[in-house]
């Protein structure tokens, strides 16, 4: 299985890439919207974990485009953020997010939502 | 898992960044700015620590922070007003902030309370305080951040789920519910088909099936939600439980969140780009400006004279080179607010260990150098604004005494003067005592006791190793560690550093640095076949060598008599073990200076001219060499070696001067050691 | 550096393992010094490029002939012949420098000429048959028999052992 990361912060990045990979994922990882798209292009993915605020393409701008397209409507979309609040949960999910993580994560939390929404 | 300590690494490095905007925002507050954006930067800067103290479990930490956060945050959305005595109440709580962040980081165990006056200081002064303050509560709370459901009696749970088109929209599929469920008990599964519709009428991404489960768990009614967390609005949901003696429900400790969300309008003009790709940029800027060094080779009288149009263009063409190269530079250039901005924190400590009052003013935050040299001069800059305080005010009464105003001044100050960026260090203090300075230089054999020197020297003298001025090793100044050291430092990155002092009056110390190490100005020299590039910033004097001036000292080689002293003479010749040529012209000596201050002439054949290099790696691909400090491409693409002057030096003092062949003892070596 | 074709577009993507033999074949560069034959396996071969002077190196091993401009980058050239024990190459404009990556570093290999590009089955590659200790070469790493032809293998990590005198 593998996961797609989107996250401008080294620390987080590293941290994500970290919890997934020992728990068997493989990872790949874009530091924005863009790269994310394109990574996305070249890696078939079953699951994105993306960050909101970030420079170049956010991640909302970033899950409008991935939802956009046909071929990901069934693919699970966490988003990873410091502002879970109701507001944001219900912007999160008009984009068409699955779910949500906290940040800062536990890493058996994000393992837990992890299995929560993959197969 | 050893990845953990380099996300650690990398977390304290965002940290240490952090922490150096935080107390930039602040400082620029406690000026008096009161632009908004400030009091955001600050809070994303606190907010950030907290994330990654949180992915870490630094739960010291992230207790105190919560704190800081808390009041940032009431401040940010304008429920708490920015007053005087709570700007300086949080100035302190960032500085015991970065006492916390370095506790971590090297695993310090700090004291119980080290952090609690900072923080219920903080709380107290934003009116935060109740009872029992809001740190002591975290900070008991923060031991158990999670509870699980105390084991009780197994419950009968009834779920009905009934999911809407738009949760399959968003990915989550009633399938996943189930089996999380099942994670909690067993679970009896009812399916109702009745929505469905006619075979050809259904759609294949929409939602007809409902669900009914039975689910026998211990778990408390807040885990069983958490399966539905992500669907709750995309769903007709209701969970009931049955025989419920009493309602035990398990009470989760309030976790450290509680933020509200807060427009994020973070506009900035600057985009975040990979290092790599910068230096493969930088690298690339180099091989240009090695190519433009090739063709204004070609440009002779000849060429002016037969083609005046194409030399026109090309001087052109070179000018635009050298402005693509210097901008190309300046991408890995940063402001010096980074470490400039942890300045006053250190003179405030100072200032209450002392018991002299100081201020400082700075300017010329802005100016930007390379970031390895920024990284580097912390230390340096450092030293020098604690020997200021330490060595250069004087004692308030001794201020006023003098006439002087009761609090010190310290003025920082950066600028950029040509290609390098001048640092200067002013106190008005009490300058420096030229006549103790003098008697220690002589004490410490540093000088001859009847040695004549001007002012300007004596004050020189502080930069030689192991001179201190301090009668007693003050704890303020570090231990014994002096100028010479800041000088050794600066010298490092290809800068100088003097002193100017009036007695009375104050000092002023500057450092003139290179805007980027990636670039220096270095003469070329030939050594028999050899060519050699000599650092600028080392050179005193080339001079030619005449018989007059040399002399042979049994035991220690030539000698070379340079104004008033005797230098050791180097022949590069014999330290590289390079052949002499046929016809041997005449010799020249470069005298340079080394680390420790002392000079040197090295001995090489011919100098080639001046110019500036682009530094490559030796090690990139080979391996460090004793007394080369890298490489170069001179303008006709051949490789040259830059010189460590004084690596060179150690060299030959540790290498007999007519040493043997040393490759084929190199062959011999390694058929010794497999 | 040089090989960034070599590298992922994004630094942080991972799981991209081409098997890069098929069955087990692997192609080598074969290569001449003096009358012996030598392989490596074409995937640290980075180039092949003509000879031109280097820029010597003090204190380095005598088989380190100095460094090479390689476009930009500062590459040291190591004399085969030297390292082989077999005298030093006196070399023309027709000899060759094939540039190899050894252990992410790039280094090039003076050699005579560079004859043939082999596939060659790992099951193919015999090893160093043991002459009683005397004359074991430790920088080869197998030989493989080419029609007529004994080819040998250098062990590019050896290669570059102790390059410097410290």
């Amino acid at each position: 299985m593998r996961i797609l990361t989107v996250d401008d912060s080294p620390t987080v990045s590293q941290m994500l890439k970290a919890t997934l990979v020992a728990a068997g994922y493989d990872v790949v990882q874009a530091e924005n919207g863009q790269e994310g798209l394109k990574v996305l292009k070249k890696n078939e993915v079953d699951l994105i974990i993306s960050d909101v605020n970030m420079q170049k393409m956010g991640g909302f701008e970033f899950v409008t485009q991935v939802r956009e397209d046909p071929d990901y409507m069934g693919l699970p979309i966490l988003f990873l953020t410091t502002e879970a609040s109701d507001d944001f949960k219900q912007i999160g999910r008009d984009i068409g997010a699955t779910g949500w993580l906290e940040k800062p994560f536990d890493p058996d939390e994000l393992l837990k939502v992890v299995r929560r929404v993959t197969h | 898992m050893d990845d953990i300590e380099l996300f650690k690494k990398t977390f304290f490095q965002e940290c240490a960044d952090l922490l150096g905007s935080l107390e930039a925002q602040l400082g620029s507050l406690q000026s008096g700015d009161r632009d908004p954006e400030l009091v955001h930067e600050s809070f994303r800067a606190i907010h950030s620590i907290k994330g990654g103290a949180g992915a870490f479990g630094f739960r010291r930490l992230i207790a105190y922070v919560h704190v800081m956060e808390t009041v940032f945050d009431l401040i940010r959305s304008d429920k708490l007003e920015l007053s005087d005595e709570l700007l300086n109440s949080a100035v302190r709580a960032s500085d015991v902030l970065a006492d916390l962040v370095h506790a971590a980081e090297v695993g310090q165990d700090l004291e119980a309370n080290f952090e609690s006056a900072a923080a219920n200081d903080l709380a107290q002064a934003a009116g935060l305080d109740r009872d029992q303050s809001l740190f002591d509560t975290l900070a008991s709370q923060s031991s158990t951040a999670t509870m699980s459901a105390p084991p009780g009696a197994k419950r009968r749970c009834t779920i009905e789920f009934q999911p809407k088109y738009d949760m399959l929209r968003r990915a989550n599929e009633p399938i996943l519910i189930v089996r999380q469920l099942k994670e909690l008990g067993d679970v009896k599964t009812m399916v109702d088909t009745s929505a469905l519709p006619a075979l050809d009428a259904i759609d294949a991404t929409d939602a007809y099936l409902a669900w009914t489960f039975e689910l026998e768990t211990d778990a408390g009614i807040d885990v069983v939600r958490e399966a539905f967390e992500f669907v709750e609005d995309d769903c007709h949901l209701s969970i009931t439980f049955e025989d419920i003696a009493d309602a035990a429900e398990p009470v989760l400790a309030a976790s450290a969140g509680g933020e509200t969300p807060a427009p994020r309008a973070i506009s900035t003009a600057s985009i975040r780009v990979e290092l790599e790709r910068v230096d493969r940029l930088v690298n690339l800027v180099g091989e240009i400006a090695i190519g433009q060094a090739m063709v204004s080779q070609q440009i002779d009288d000849e060429l002016v004279k037969t083609h005046p149009r194409l030399v026109q263009e090309l001087t052109a063409l070179l000018a635009h080179t050298h402005n693509l190269q210097e901008s190309v530079m300046a991408i890995r250039a940063q402001p010096v607010k980074s470490i400039f901005a942890r300045m006053p924190r250190i003179v405030r400590e100072l200032s209450d260990q002392t018991g002299k009052a100081v201020r400082i003013e700075m300017a010329g935050e802005n100016t930007e150098i390379d970031k390895t040299v920024i990284e580097q001069l912390l230390d340096p800059l450092t030293h020098m604004i604690r020997n200021a305080v330490d060595h250069g005010i004087e004692a308030p009464q001794d201020r006023l005494a003098a006439g002087k105003p009761e609090e010190g001044l310290i003025r920082l100050r950066a600028e950029q003067r040509g290609s390098r960026i001048v640092v200067e260090i002013t106190d008005d203090g009490r300058g420096i005592d030229r006549e103790r300075v003098r008697r220690k230089a002589i004490d410490k054999k540093l000088i001859a006791a009847d040695a004549h020197l001007s002012d300007e020297e004596i004050d020189n003298l502080i930069f030689l190793p192991g001179f201190s001025t301090a009668d007693s090793i003050s704890d303020i100044s570090g231990r014994g560690v002096g100028m010479d050291v800041v000088n050794k430092n600066i010298r490092k990155l290809g800068g100088r550093v003097s002193i100017r002092s009036v007695p009375g009056r104050g000092s002023s110390v500057m450092l003139t640095l290179p805007l980027t190490l990636a670039v220096l100005d270095g003469m070329v020299v030939r050594s028999g076949d050899e060519t050699f590039v000599i650092p600028l910033t080392n050179i005193i004097e080339s001079l030619l060598l005449r018989d007059d001036l040399v002399n042979d000292v049994a035991g220690s080689g030539k000698v070379l008599k340079f104004r008033n002293e005797y230098l050791a003479l180097i022949d590069l010749k014999q330290t590289f073990n390079i052949p002499a040529q046929q016809d041997m012209p005449n010799e020249l000596a470069i005298v340079v200076e080394v680390e420790d201050g002392s000079l040197v002439g090295l001995v090489v054949d011919e100098i080639q001219g001046q110019q500036q290099v682009v530094i490559k790696s030796l090690e990139e691909n080979f391996d460090v060499i004793p007394g080369i400090a890298g490489a170069t491409i001179l303008g006709d693409g051949e490789v040259a070696l830059i010189l460590d002057a004084t690596a060179v030096r150690e060299l030959n003092g540790r290498r007999p001067a007519n040493s043997a062949n040393t490759g084929k003892a190199t062959m011999e070596n390694q058929e010794i050691h497999p | 550096m040089i090989d960034d074709t070599m590298q992922s577009e994004f630094p942080g993507v991972m799981g991209q393992n081409p098997d890069e033999s098929s069955e087990g074949a692997a192609q080598y560069v074969a290569f001449v010094v003096g009358e012996q034959t030598y392989c490596v396996d074409i995937m640290s071969v980075r180039e092949i490029r003509a000879w031109t002077g280097t820029t010597s190196l003090p204190n380095a091993a005598e088989f380190v002939r100095g460094v090479v401009n390689l476009r930009g980058v500062v590459v040291p050239i190591i004399d085969l012949r030297i390292r082989l024990d077999q005298g030093e190459t006196d070399p023309t404009k027709s000899h060759v420098v094939v540039i190899v990556m050894i252990d992410g570093k790039l280094n090039g290999m003076l050699v005579d000429a560079v004859s043939d590009i082999l596939t060659i089955k790992k099951t193919d590659i015999m090893p160093i048959p043991d002459t009683g200790g005397e004359a074991e070469n430790p920088y080869l790493d197998g030989l493989i028999s080419v029609e007529e032809d004994m080819v040998a293998m250098i062990a590019l990590d050896r290669l570059i052992e102790r390059t410097v005198v410290h």
